[in-house]
Parts: structure tokens; sequence; C-alpha cells
């Protein structure tokens, strides 16, 4: 089923499932008390070529997908992760990769981008300091920062996994579909955190 | 009837011992209370106790003792690296300490779970070979290493990671058939139920005592069953759907001479019970189903069959029986659906192994023999059936039942928004079908029968069965729709099988007239009429069929008979010629022709 949430919303449904009805006012966290002051600098975020990272230089929302190479729920995502980041296309919503495993083989990581066509920046979290901020557990989990890069969602991309290996056929709950329309509209995001089902990420002390 | 269950105390559920504990800790807990309130039912629950009670609770070890090295590799070893090593199903190596301290906390999750290892079967309802369940000690060894911080311990501990002699464990085959272009299974989507046909190329009859797959892309294949088809309807099947194989469960194909040729990650292929080889005919061909799951990125598959030859003929026949029911009609929102079947055998039988098989709706199944002393002899017994991790389960040792035992099954269904699995969202009305969508409920046993002078008796008792249910669900569809030519023209072969042709007749008639461009019900048509000697009447419709259906190698191969008898032998050739094309295997089409041309050319018309 296609996925048609701007759509309905461009044609004027305002109260979309997650969102408030109040515009989001720039600057101000909607839902999580602990929005941070950002200091990317202080995260250790570094690019597949080893050179410092920061996916909130641009100052736009930013959509943080936290996946590992080998875990197989993380990869079945793939086409989804595509299909949500075309459908924003245009709306100026900064999508990311973000590897927390420090040990994965940087040659791992791009052949998955390669096989699993999942173009657009990716960056390594060696400290798991960005999973940290993001509040993630596992692969493949969500964050979502708004523009002024406090965290309105996180956690699962949608429910059709119900464990591990309990799949449904089709997801019945859409949670970053629904954040982004949310997001989109310019509207507060008031969903909350959904448990991901996935591979655990190690954090590093 | 027994007692319904009651859910909210583990022990006195089904009259069983309690199941195995989520954690070693909750377990004893859970026995004592159950033992408290349930005290008589647990009493008579331990009269019927299966054979192995799991009973063992973990005795946890003294704090910081346990090591990768010395306690937790030879489980990791034996339990997990058959498929967590380069190249096979798992989608990580777990063959040294990085890797397994890297995944330890998804190891602990998926351990308690008893999703990893996979195995369906409870522990103690009937032994099987290669059972790949942790005990209760390692389990805990497990939980309690990652719980105090995974240490790795002493290199000299350390017993040394295991070794695969190559892809064929059995040694190289004597035949390796493999499918002749890969299948390309899309990025994403609904699971794929796929039959590949692979052509054998044998050309004298050979026995088969072992069967190997290579599933060619193990990270998607869950399972796979090779099967057989002699008639060249999967060949067909496959030229109608484009690329490599065809859709659904129905491939007109079977796993031949009563046996269970199944593939599952992690499962060693062996060879066949001893003294049971099966035939494999020049122009059979192999017919590999495979299970199918998308993993993110268009995949290849391409399967290999390796195949294992004996001069020696089997000693015994197996013969396989399913307790099933066909009319299971599952309502949407029912959360606990039953089906029933029983089958009393006819003769004395050793039990080989056992393949229960259902959908995604299914959540318990039973299988259990009662014996003519009344006692009560477990077969198998899965709490959450998965489709995913579907395969065949040998006995450790033969199960010998004496005659007069009966079998039987209980499966229950979940069609509600409570099972994950569920296909369709909303639950709607889940009938009886071959595709992954409808509902099947069976539960194979591989047997033989002790005297092989029995088994007609045991095959005649079980086919007089198989027709009651058959039956009864065409005559459920029927009731639901009497225009139902499908329905009316398998009843109607019933009916021919129990030799009334009569009642045989009116069905096909009114297939007919229901539906008049059916070619198969004018088929049918016509072999009534030929068992009855109207061979007129038979000969108009086999050509009725042939004009709706020109790829009809029978209704082909009855007008040469007819023709033949009418003395048109041109035209028997023909017909016989054109039945032969459309099917290779045909042995009656091969042998009628070869006795046409030698007594054509005895009478030198050719």
């Amino acid at each position: 089923m296609p996925w048609l949430g701007p759509l309905v919303l461009v044609a004027g449904l305002m109260t979309q499932p997650g969102c408030s009805p109040e515009p989001s006012a720039p600057g101000i966290a909607s839902t999580d008390a602990s929005a941070i002051t950002l200091q990317p600098a202080s995260l250790g975020l570094v690019d597949l070529d080893g050179k410092p990272a920061d996916p909130f230089a641009a100052g736009q929302p930013v959509v943080l997908f936290f996946l590992r190479t080998d875990c197989p729920v993380s990869n079945s995502y793939a086409p989804e992760i595509r299909r949500l980041r075309d459908t924003c296309s245009g709306t100026g919503i900064a999508f990311w990769m973000v590897y927390p495993d420090p040990d994965e083989p940087i040659a791992d990581i791009r052949r998955q981008l390669a096989d699993y066509q999942l173009t657009g920046p990716a960056l390594r979290d060696p400290k798991t300091a960005l999973a940290r901020l993001a509040q993630a557990r596992v692969t493949p989990e969500a964050a979502v920062f708004n523009a002024a890069h406090a965290l309105v969602y996180h956690g699962r991309i949608d429910d059709r996994f119900a464990a591990f290996g309990v799949k449904r056929t089709e997801p019945t709950q859409r949670d970053l579909a629904e954040v982004l329309d949310c997001i989109v509209a310019g509207r507060a995001v008031t969903n909350a955190p959904a448990r991901a089902v996935g591979c655990a990420i190690t954090f590093v002390p | 009837m027994k007692k319904k269950p009651n859910k909210s105390k583990p022990a006195p559920k089904n009259l069983m011992p309690p199941p195995e504990p989520e954690t070693a800790g909750t377990r004893l807990v859970r026995w004592l209370v159950g033992f408290g309130i349930m005290g008589a039912a647990v009493a008579y629950a331990w009269m019927q106790r299966p054979q192995t009670p799991p009973f063992a609770v973990y005795v946890p070890r003294p704090v910081g003792q346990l090591t990768f090295d010395k306690d937790i590799a030879p489980i990791v070893f034996r339990n997990c690296a058959e498929c967590h090593r380069p190249g096979q199903s798992a989608p990580f190596p777990l063959l040294d300490y990085a890797a397994v301290k890297k995944h330890a906390k998804d190891i602990a999750t998926v351990t308690a779970d008893r999703y990893m290892p996979p195995w369906l079967p409870e522990h103690g309802y009937g032994n099987f070979v290669g059972e790949r369940r942790l005990s209760t000690d390692d389990l805990g060894k497990i939980q309690q290493w990652i719980s105090e911080g995974a240490a790795e311990g002493v290199a000299s501990d350390l017993p040394a990671a295991p070794t695969w002699p190559s892809d064929w464990h059995l040694g190289e085959p004597d035949l390796v058939l493999t499918m002749a272009e890969p299948y390309e299974l899309p990025a994403e989507g609904r699971d794929v139920y796929r039959n590949f046909v692979v052509p054998s190329t044998v050309t004298t009859p050979r026995f088969v005592k072992g069967v190997a797959l290579r599933p060619g892309n193990p990270r998607v294949v869950h399972h796979a069953f090779v099967k057989v088809n002699s008639d060249g309807q999967s060949r067909r099947l496959d030229a109608e759907e484009p690329g490599p194989g065809f859709g659904g469960m129905d491939s007109q194909a079977t796993m031949p001479d009563g046996q269970f040729l199944g593939w599952q990650p992690g499962r060693l292929p062996a060879f066949g019970p001893p003294g049971l080889p099966w035939r494999l005919n020049p122009g059979d061909d192999l017919v590999v189903e495979m299970h199918l799951n998308p993993s993110g990125k268009p995949e290849r598959v391409q399967p290999s069959v390796g195949l294992y030859f004996t001069d020696e003929p089997p000693t015994n026949t197996c013969f396989k029986i399913a307790l099933t029911s066909l009319r299971l009609d599952i309502p949407a929102g029912e959360r606990d659906y039953v089906v029933e079947d029983r089958f009393e055998l006819p003769t004395d039988v050793e039990v080989l192994a056992v393949l229960p098989h259902a959908h995604y709706l299914a959540k318990e199944m039973k299988g259990w023999a009662t014996l003519p002393d009344g006692s009560k002899k477990w077969l198998l017994f899965i709490k959450q059936w998965d489709f995913n991790w579907q395969g065949d389960y040998r006995y450790a040792v033969p199960v010998f039942l004496p005659k007069g035992s009966v079998l039987s099954m209980r499966y229950t269904y979940d069609n509600s928004t409570q099972n994950p699995r569920n296909p369709n969202h909303p639950p709607k009305p889940v009938s009886y079908g071959p595709q992954s969508t409808d509902e099947m409920a069976e539960l194979w046993f591989q047997l033989v029968p002790l005297n092989r002078a029995d088994l007609p008796r045991l095959a005649t008792a079980y086919e007089t069965k198989f027709a009651v249910h058959f039956r009864e669900s065409k005559e459920d569809a029927l009731r639901k729709n009497p225009d139902d030519a499908k329905a009316r023209v398998d009843l109607g072969v019933i009916l021919l099988s129990q030799k009334k042709p009569d009642e045989a007749e009116r069905q096909f008639r009114a297939a007919i007239e229901a539906q008049p461009a059916y070619a198969r019900a004018h088929y049918f048509l016509g072999l009534v009429f030929r068992q009855t000697n109207r061979g007129l009447e038979a000969r108009s419709e086999f050509e009725t069929a042939l004009q709706l259906d020109p790829t009809d190698g029978k209704s082909h191969g009855n007008l040469g008979f007819i023709l033949a008898e009418q003395g048109d032998l041109d035209g028997a050739q023909s017909h016989f010629e054109t039945a032969l094309r459309l099917n290779p295997a045909d042995a009656l089409a091969s042998d009628a022709l070869a006795e046409l041309r030698r007594a054509r050319s005895r009478r030198g018309t050719h």
C-alpha cells in the first residue's frame, strides 16, 4: 500500500495521528524535556572516510537511522528507509544512516550501502555517543530531531516486527511516517517513543 | 473430552507438566505454586508425563567463574556454529569470543525466548534426532555468563573450533542436479513460496538412499522440500509463469515412496532410513519447494540437489499418513479454533518420523497415540507453531505402535489481531487451501508396517479415511455453492474411485451444466463412459476436452485407446504420440504406442 500521508495533509486534514493541532514552535522541544544543546564535535562522529561529521550542521530537521551490516532486521528495512526518504525529498529534512558499532569494517558498511541502495549521507558513531543522545537501543531504530535539534521521536520505524522472527505481512502502525507527516506539516510531534525490535546496540563505555 | 485448559495457572494446562521456564529462577516458583493450587491435577499429569520430563532446574555456578573459553564456547560450537559460520544461513558467524561477546545481548534475548536455536518441538514429547534445543543447564550458563559481563577466560581452556568437511556433508553425491537459471527474489514484500523444477538426468531407474540440498542462497531460504513429479504437471505449471519456478503449495509433486525430504537451516543432511531407498525413474522431475524470505535487497536463488544412489532395493515400504481436516473454516477474530482428527491403525507399525504443517494462524500442535491398553504416547508437541521453521522430525528410535492404536492430532488456531503473523489485517474468515493466506492442518507420520505383507491393509484403511475427508470437504463446498464445478468433479472422482460410476456420472454432468467449457469435467465424464463401455460417447467427451484444452495428454491417451478399439490405427497412433510429447513420462501411452507399432509392423502397415 503506498504511503499517502503527505497527500492527506495537503488535502487539509489537520488532525494527523501523533501531531499536535498546534504548530510547532521553532526552538522549543515539543516532547522531550531532555532536549540537549548539541555539541556535535564532542560526539566524535566521523564519515566513512574518517573525517569529522555533523548531521546537525545545516540547521534543519534530522532523521537518523541506526543500522548495522549484519542485522537481518536492519537490512530488511532498507526499502522502507528509501521510501520514507524519497517521500520527504524537497522538504528540507536531512536523512542520515548511522553505524554505531565501532568494530564494523568500513568496507562492510560501504558494501551494505551499495547492496541495499542506501544512497545518502552515512556516518559512524564509534563512541555510541549519538546513539545515547538519540536514546537508540537497537538497529534498526529511528531518531527524529526537529529544526531546533530537540529529539522529538525515537523508536521503531513501524510495527512490522512484533518480536525477533515474528513479522507482520504489512505494518499496522507506521510510526515514523506519522512523525514525518507532522514535521512536513509544521506541527508538533506528540508520538510517544515506540519500542523497536532489532539487534541490540552495544554501548561503548 | 479433556478439561478446558486454564491459561492463568501453569500446572493444569492440558494436564501436562509445566512449560520450560522463561528464566531459571521463575521456574521452581511456578512449579511450587502449581503444586499448591492444583495438586491433584499435577499428580494426574505425572501419571501421563512424557517419556523424559523437562524437569531440570538450572543450578547457578559460583559468581564470576563462567568463561567463554571453558563453558560457553562448547555450547556455542555445538548448538550455533553450524549456521553461524561464513556462507551459511545465519547473518553473522559465532566462531570466536569477539563475535559472541559483540552479540551477547541479543544472544541472551533469543536463547531465553527459545527463538534460537530454532527448534519447535517441546523436549520430552517425542525423542528426535538432531534436537537443536539448549538444555536447561546450557541456557542457564549462557544467561549467567552474559549477566556477569561475558568473560573470555584462558585460551588453554578453549576447545578447537569445529570444522566442516565440504558443502556436501554426506560426501560427493553420485549426481548433482542444479536449477538451470537463478530465481530473482524481490527485495521486500510477502514471503515467497515457490516451486522450482529440476529435471532429473537419470537414464535408468535408480534407488536413492540420500538427498542433500544446497539452497543456493541460504540467507533467504527458510525451509525446503524436495518432491518428485512424474507426469509433467509441475513442468507445465512452471511454463505458465514467467521466471523460474511457480508459486503456491500445490505443485502436483509429492515426496516419493513415503519419504520426507526436507531441508531446514542448521539441520545436517542424513541418509534415509536404512533399507528404505526410493525409486527415481527416467523422466521424473525433481521439484524443490522453497519458502523464501525477502532480505531487503534483491537476491538470487539457485538450488542444487545432490543424490546418493544404492543398488540395494528397499526391504520394506514406507507409508505416509496424514491426520488432517480439509474442512477448516476459521471465523475472523476466533482465537482458539480447534482441529482434531484420528486414525486407528489396522496393523502393527513403527513410526519413523513426523511432519507437522500449517500456515500463519496455527499456534499449538499436538500429536499422540492412544495404545490399545489406553496408555498415551506423545509423538509431537509444539507450543507455538512458526511457519518459518517448519520441517520434519525423525525419531531417534522408531516408535512401535501395536495394531489398534489410535493416532490423534489436535491443532489450535488464532485468527485474531492478537496473532501478529495473521496475514489479514483486519482478520477475515480463512478456510482450507494451498496458498499461504489459506490455512492447513496436517500432521504427517512416516510409518513402516512391521510386517510388509500388512501394507495393503494399511493403505486401504488410510484411503478409506482420506476419501471421507475429501468427500466431506467437497460436499461442504457444494453446499456453499452448488455451481462449484471443480468441487463437483472432485467429488465425482472420489465416487469413481469408490466404484460408483453412476453417482460419479451425475456429478460430472452437473459440473458440465454449471460450467460447459470445463475441460476436466468432460475428461472425467469420458472416463466414466469408457469404464462403462460407451465408446462413442466417451470419444465425444475426450474430443470436447481437447477442444477446450489441447495440452491435456490424458485425453489424447484415452482417445488413442478408443480409436484403436474402433480400428482407426493411424488416429490412435497420432494421439498416443501427442500424449507422449505432452508428457514423456506417460508410461501407458509409451507402452500402447510400442504395442501399436509392433502390431502394425507385423501386419506390414508401417
